[in-house]
């Protein structure tokens, strides 16, 4: 299989294929694409042409082959970055486009190129209305996860990270529950107050770097005095920390992946801030995340993100609100995880990313599946729905489980490997986090329960059992939930070698602090 | 031929899990799955298959008697030079738990074919109790610690589902959830144990990690280990102060009270403390703690069983003090005695709960002839049942002089093992030489000795009671429904007599060396590779003499005795039905008025926490004061833009310059 991928040629051209395949394919659905509102209605002929929906899945299926063949051609063992495209783009600046992926990237563009086609498969009804322009857009905001990933020019991974900013800002504006556009804008706001500063600290670094390139390689080996990288990291850290909700800059999170469709709710949720974080923040300013007070800061803020995540899930009455607020509690962990400098606990906290994405789509599909049926999310008018609704029960329990980590599902894998990894490197933090656990066995629990069990209440009866694009999305979301619970090495394996790289980096790169913290396990 | 079976016995159950849960989904809602001819064959049938593979093991084992067998299925979690694997390990100890669970598991799968029958939802009740036999098959063959939780927490998950299985009712779900979340306090300690035992031995597998730690005798690593691994086990095994899930956890069918809730998962506590008995034989003090922990467990939920009128609740307050007789078994370094308690309990109770659910299920088909909402499970609407359930009365009466403590049955052999131990290692061990906070060890344990056998005499009485109010005295059931009583069918009384059979018979297992005939001590011998070592590390001799020992079994039978006398004493007299007596508010009823403590000191304070505090005060600050913040960055920004943009070519020049200078400035000065 690999000969044959190869033998086409498929490493020099995935990459660049995966980036620009959605912004070809936007154009195409925003042209080609049939609006199905208009027919329902029959206020305007039909214009012809395709299902815009149909067309938008079609590109993402696409997408997620191209993925499927950059994951064949993957080789596991080899160091550096894979598949990589250079061609030269602004030269003044000495930007290039560069593109690349190693072990870390490589399962992130997989899960995400993956799990959107199924969001957009099981949330089919979720969007009635111009759907040409919601395809178009949806499109536009994959090219942009992507080329999050992907991007090894950091002004090129810039460019990603705002063309994510202004589709999504669109999606939740224009179709967002009535009354609720607000978030949006609150949403781009608080986003764009963070990527500005990692805008000026980039600038700064690549003034620092002779002002020559912008690739992430030259980037990593400026040398910077340990203040200015305090700075920069700082910066840095604010971006990536306003975009994965990390407390206390969550209060967007929850109103804004509230008020979005399902598929922009997914991609809100999907913790592309934390893959930041490890990708830039950490290697390219080692001895600022080495400084006590900063990492010791850190540490508790993400034992307060896990805990207070928890506890204020366990409060709300929203179901999407308490999905919102469990993401916020698992960014602690991956936090957690990813400042331990641990392998165990950073390669946990990739795999808790990989896993946030899976159970937050089916978590997604199945709050948008309760709210196109029957308006509201609200836990309490709801009731009974086991009975009614046995797939949509099935499927809610086993995304719960996942989400609160039980042994079997992939959210336990990550979970496990994060507090196995802080505990050699933070005995106490990681005893505190524990706790979580029990929490978050009880927010889960509550959903679950006043969702499907007791009596059937009002809205329970307008509810219907899940129809067969969504049992079939998430069948599939299910099956990667107990797959990677049972048997994470396919993803485990690359993520082993892209984490071990980077915490290289940290430990010896140029920017290394002289005394590092202890590695070592303690006897 | 163990590599291709061990995994087979877990398959098996998972198989039905997948089958009988299918059969659930796709059927409609509106037909229901009563009396399914498939699901009758597959649940109970992949429960047996089970049970003659795990016989087969053990007819090959006991030729081969030797070191555990590990095999390993691959991969689980490979993490840098680190790996989990998917390790299975087979030797005395879990060959041992493998037959209780597959052969107690067949007799409840059987029975539950009666039981159920007539359940909508007959499908996905076989399709949970089969997942819960495979989660609790990997409990106990996992090789490692990680394996093994995931079947403590997949049994824990199984319970869920089946305490919740009748979800229309909130009670039941709600009695799930509280199971769910105080099991995962349990988890949590557990969770940390592991990674201690990572810390501090390198190793995640039973053989080596454990042994590793077993050689830090008196570390306080160990100590810290042991009780961690502790609260996990109090959490599964419903000790104190974790035990308040499991009376709630009565809401299941009878049947799944009699598998999940008094043979097999709760005893998983105890399990785990003799696997890892290394451990605890390096900590002793923690050891004491356990034995502690059991005796007052034991003695105090022994007095809240007295004054229970529910049948099963009595049976779970009964329960949780055996369970509290298996730790202080386990405790006291008598490690065969208190596995040997186990299995002996898992016999009789899971009679008694079985019986239990044949009164029950009489009851309520009586009440629902007569078209009748009385509770089927009071006592108090009982009374003479043994005149129309000759076969139920007559199993019941065998298991409770067992739970009682009267010779030759099952319990007297296994009860009075664990006594005696007890007694002898406050004579002499590193038991009676180490201290719990402070007090000798010595003192400690012949506290918990007169502890045991004061609750050896409650339980003789409430058992006694449970007995006379069901089974005996004058009918309470109501003239018009006692003509719809009736034996239970076959399908039920037998699992039921062959349980009453292993109730004789259990207690050959292990016969003590005092008595002159039969082959004695054949658990012992057995486990002896298992725990042999941690055993004599403990208690090094075994110093009483025969005289003394006799005297003990003399003491703990005319406990059992006087218990059963009072009882028949005391409640010979008549007892006023559920509807004309008044409530029972006394604070034994109550269970010492532990759960509204609970909701109020410690739930209802979370939750006001949660939703006053945090969700309605912190959250809502957090986000007034970004929003209040981008208000007034916004509001100045405006006024300022508006003045600028006057069209005034000079003063945009000027601004043009000030930029200019303060992003330079910035670019260069930052760091240096």
């Amino acid at each position: 299989m690999r000969a044959l991928l190869l033998s086409m040629g498929v490493d020099r051209w995935v990459l660049p294929a995966l980036f620009a395949w959605p912004i070809v394919a936007a154009v195409l659905v925003r042209l080609l694409g049939r609006d199905v509102s208009r027919d329902d209605t029959g206020a305007e002929a039909p214009s012809g042409g395709p299902d815009a929906r149909t067309l938008t899945l079609g590109a993402l299926v696409i997408e997620a082959l191209l993925a499927l063949a950059l994951c064949a051609v993957f080789l596991n063992g080899k160091r550096g970055w894979q598949a990589r495209f250079d061609a030269p783009w602004i030269q003044d600046l000495g930007a290039t486009i560069s593109l690349g992926v190693d072990g870390l990237s490589m399962p992130l563009v997989v899960m995400t190129a993956l799990v959107l086609p199924i969001t957009l498969l099981g949330s089919w009804n979720n969007v009635r209305v111009r759907t040409p322009a919601f395809g178009a857009l949806a499109l536009l905001l994959t090219s942009g996860l992507i080329g999050v990933f992907i991007s090894i020019d950091v002004l090129l991974f810039y460019l990603s990270w705002e063309l994510m900013l202004i589709p999504t800002y669109l999606l939740v504006g224009v179709w967002s529950t009535a009354g609720k556009s607000q978030a949006a804008l609150r949403y781009v706001l608080f986003t764009v107050v963070g990527s500005l500063l990692m805008l000026v600290a980039l600038i700064a670094l690549w003034n620092k770097g002779q002002a020559s390139s912008f690739h992430y390689d030259h980037l990593s080996l400026v040398l910077l005095a340990p203040r200015t990288q305090l700075f920069m990291f700082l910066a840095f850290f604010t971006a990536f920390a306003v975009k994965s909700a990390l407390v206390p800059f969550h209060s967007w999170f929850p109103d804004a992946q509230g008020a979005a469709p399902t598929f922009a709710a997914v991609t809100i949720g999907l913790k592309v801030g934390a893959y930041g974080i490890l990708r830039f923040a950490l290697p390219f300013f080692p001895a600022a995340t080495a400084y006590p007070p900063l990492r010791q800061t850190i540490l508790v803020l993400s034992v307060i993100a896990i805990l207070y995540g928890a506890l204020v899930a366990m409060a709300q009455r929203d179901f999407k609100r308490l999905i919102s607020y469990s993401s916020i509690s698992h960014l602690g962990f991956i936090m957690l995880g990813a400042f331990s400098f641990v392998p165990q606990g950073v390669e946990g906290a990739a795999m808790s990313i990989i896993n946030s994405g899976i159970t937050t789509s089916a978590l997604f599909l199945l709050a948008g599946a309760l709210e196109d049926r029957t308006g509201t999310t609200d836990l309490e008018a709801f009731g009974g729905l086991a009975k009614r609704a046995p797939w949509f029960a099935l499927a809610l329990t086993m995304s719960m489980l996942a989400t609160i980590g039980l042994p079997g599902t992939s959210g336990f894998v990550g979970e496990w490997m994060v507090l196995f990894g802080s505990f050699v490197a933070n005995p106490y933090f990681t005893l505190v986090a524990i706790v979580g656990v029990v929490f978050a066995a009880a927010y889960g629990l509550r959903g679950v329960q006043y969702l499907l069990y007791a009596r059937t209440r009002d809205a329970s009866a307008l509810m219907v059992d899940l129809g067969a694009r969504e049992r079939l999305a998430l069948l599939l979301l299910m099956l990667a939930i107990v797959g990677l619970g049972i048997a994470p090495a396919p993803v485990l394996r690359p993520l082993q070698h892209g984490t071990s790289t980077l915490l290289e980096a940290v430990q010896f790169g140029p920017n290394a602090p002289i005394t590092m913290p202890t590695m070592s396990q303690t006897p | 031929m163990i590599p291709t079976l061990l995994p087979l016995l877990i398959f098996l159950p998972l198989l039905g899990f997948l089958i009988n849960g299918a059969v659930a989904l796709f059927t409609p809602t509106d037909r229901g799955t009563a009396r399914h001819p498939l699901v009758s064959i597959v649940g109970p049938g992949v429960v047996l298959g089970a049970f003659a593979i795990a016989a087969t093991l053990f007819m090959r084992m006991r030729v081969a008697f030797g070191a555990p067998v590990i095999i390993s299925l691959g991969d689980w979690m490979p993490m840098q030079d680190v790996t989990v694997p998917w390790a299975l390990q087979l030797d005395q100890l879990s060959m041992l738990m493998t037959l209780v669970i597959t052969g107690v598991g067949s007799l409840i799968h059987v029975f539950s074919i009666g039981y159920m029958r007539d359940d909508a939802s007959y499908a996905r009740y076989f399709a949970y109790l089969n997942l819960f036999v495979a989660f609790m098959l990997v409990l106990v063959l996992g090789a490692n610690y990680p394996v093994m939780f995931l079947g403590w927490e997949g049994v824990g998950l199984a319970s869920y589902l089946l305490i919740g299985f009748w979800f229309s009712e909130r009670a039941n779900v709600e009695a799930g959830r509280k199971a769910f979340i105080v099991n995962r306090i349990g988890d949590a300690g557990l969770l940390a144990a592991m990674y201690f035992i990572w810390s501090a031995s390198q190793h995640l597998d039973f053989e080596v990690g454990n042994g590793a730690i077993g050689l830090l005798i008196g570390h306080p690593i160990a100590y810290v280990i042991a009780v961690c691994l502790l609260l996990g086990c109090i959490g599964k095994s419903a000790q104190i102060p974790l035990y308040i899930w499991l009376p709630d956890a009565m809401a299941g069918p009878t049947p799944v009270s009699a598998l999940i809730h008094a043979a097999t998962m709760v005893t998983a506590g105890v399990y785990m403390i003799t696997r890892a008995s290394p451990i605890f034989a390096a900590a002793p003090n923690a050891s004491l703690l356990v034995a502690a922990i059991g005796a007052i467990t034991a003695l105090f939920a022994a007095t809240i069983a007295l004054r229970q009128w529910d049948i099963k609740k009595v049976l779970a307050y009964s329960t949780v003090s055996q369970l509290g007789y298996m730790f202080v078994g386990v405790g006291a370094g008598a490690y065969t005695a208190g596995v040997f308690h186990l299995v002996t309990h898992a016999f009789f109770k899971a009679l008694l709960f079985l019986g239990a659910g044949s009164v029950i299920h009489a009851v309520q088909h009586a009440y629902h002839h007569a078209h009748r909402t009385d509770d089927p499970q009071d006592m108090r609407n009982m009374g003479g049942l043994a005149k129309h359930m000759p076969a139920t009365a007559t199993a019941m009466t065998l298991a409770t002089l067992a739970i009682a403590g009267v010779p030759p049955l099952a319990g007297f052999f296994s009860k009075d093992e664990i006594l005696s131990s007890v007694f002898s290692h406050a004579g002499g061990s590193a038991l009676a030489t180490a201290n719990l906070f402070g007090i000798p060890g010595r003192a400690v344990l012949y506290a918990i000795y007169g502890m045991g056998v004061l609750t050896a005499l409650l339980t003789a009485i409430y058992m006694t009671r449970l007995l006379l109010l069901t089974f005996f005295g004058r009918n309470r059931t109501g003239d018009d429904a006692q003509s719809g009583l009736h034996e239970a069918p076959m399908v039920m009384t037998a699992p039921v007599l062959a349980l009453g059979l292993l109730t004789v018979a259990g207690g050959w297992l292990n016969l003590p060396a005092l008595l002159p005939w039969g082959r004695t001590g054949l658990l012992e011998h057995w486990l002896a590779p298992v725990v042999g070592k941690a055993t004599t590390r403990l208690a090094p001799i075994h110093a009483l003499g025969h005289q003394m020992e006799w005297t003990l079994v003399a003491i703990a039978t005319s406990a059992g005795l006087i218990g059963i006398a009072t009882a028949v004493l005391l409640y010979r007299k008549p007892v006023a039905d559920a509807a004309s007596a008044p409530q029972d508010v006394s604070l034994l009823a109550r269970a010492y008025g532990v759960d509204a403590l609970v909701q109020r000191a410690i739930v209802q304070p979370l939750t006001w926490v949660a939703r006053v505090v945090l969700d309605r005060g912190i959250d809502r600050a957090i986000d007034k004061t970004f929003s209040g913040g981008g208000w007034l960055v916004t509001r100045t920004a405006s006024l300022f833009g508006t003045r600028l943009q006057d069209g005034d070519v000079g003063k945009y020049a000027w601004v043009l310059a000030a930029g200019a200078i303060v992003l330079i400035a910035a670019l260069t000065l930052v760091g240096n």
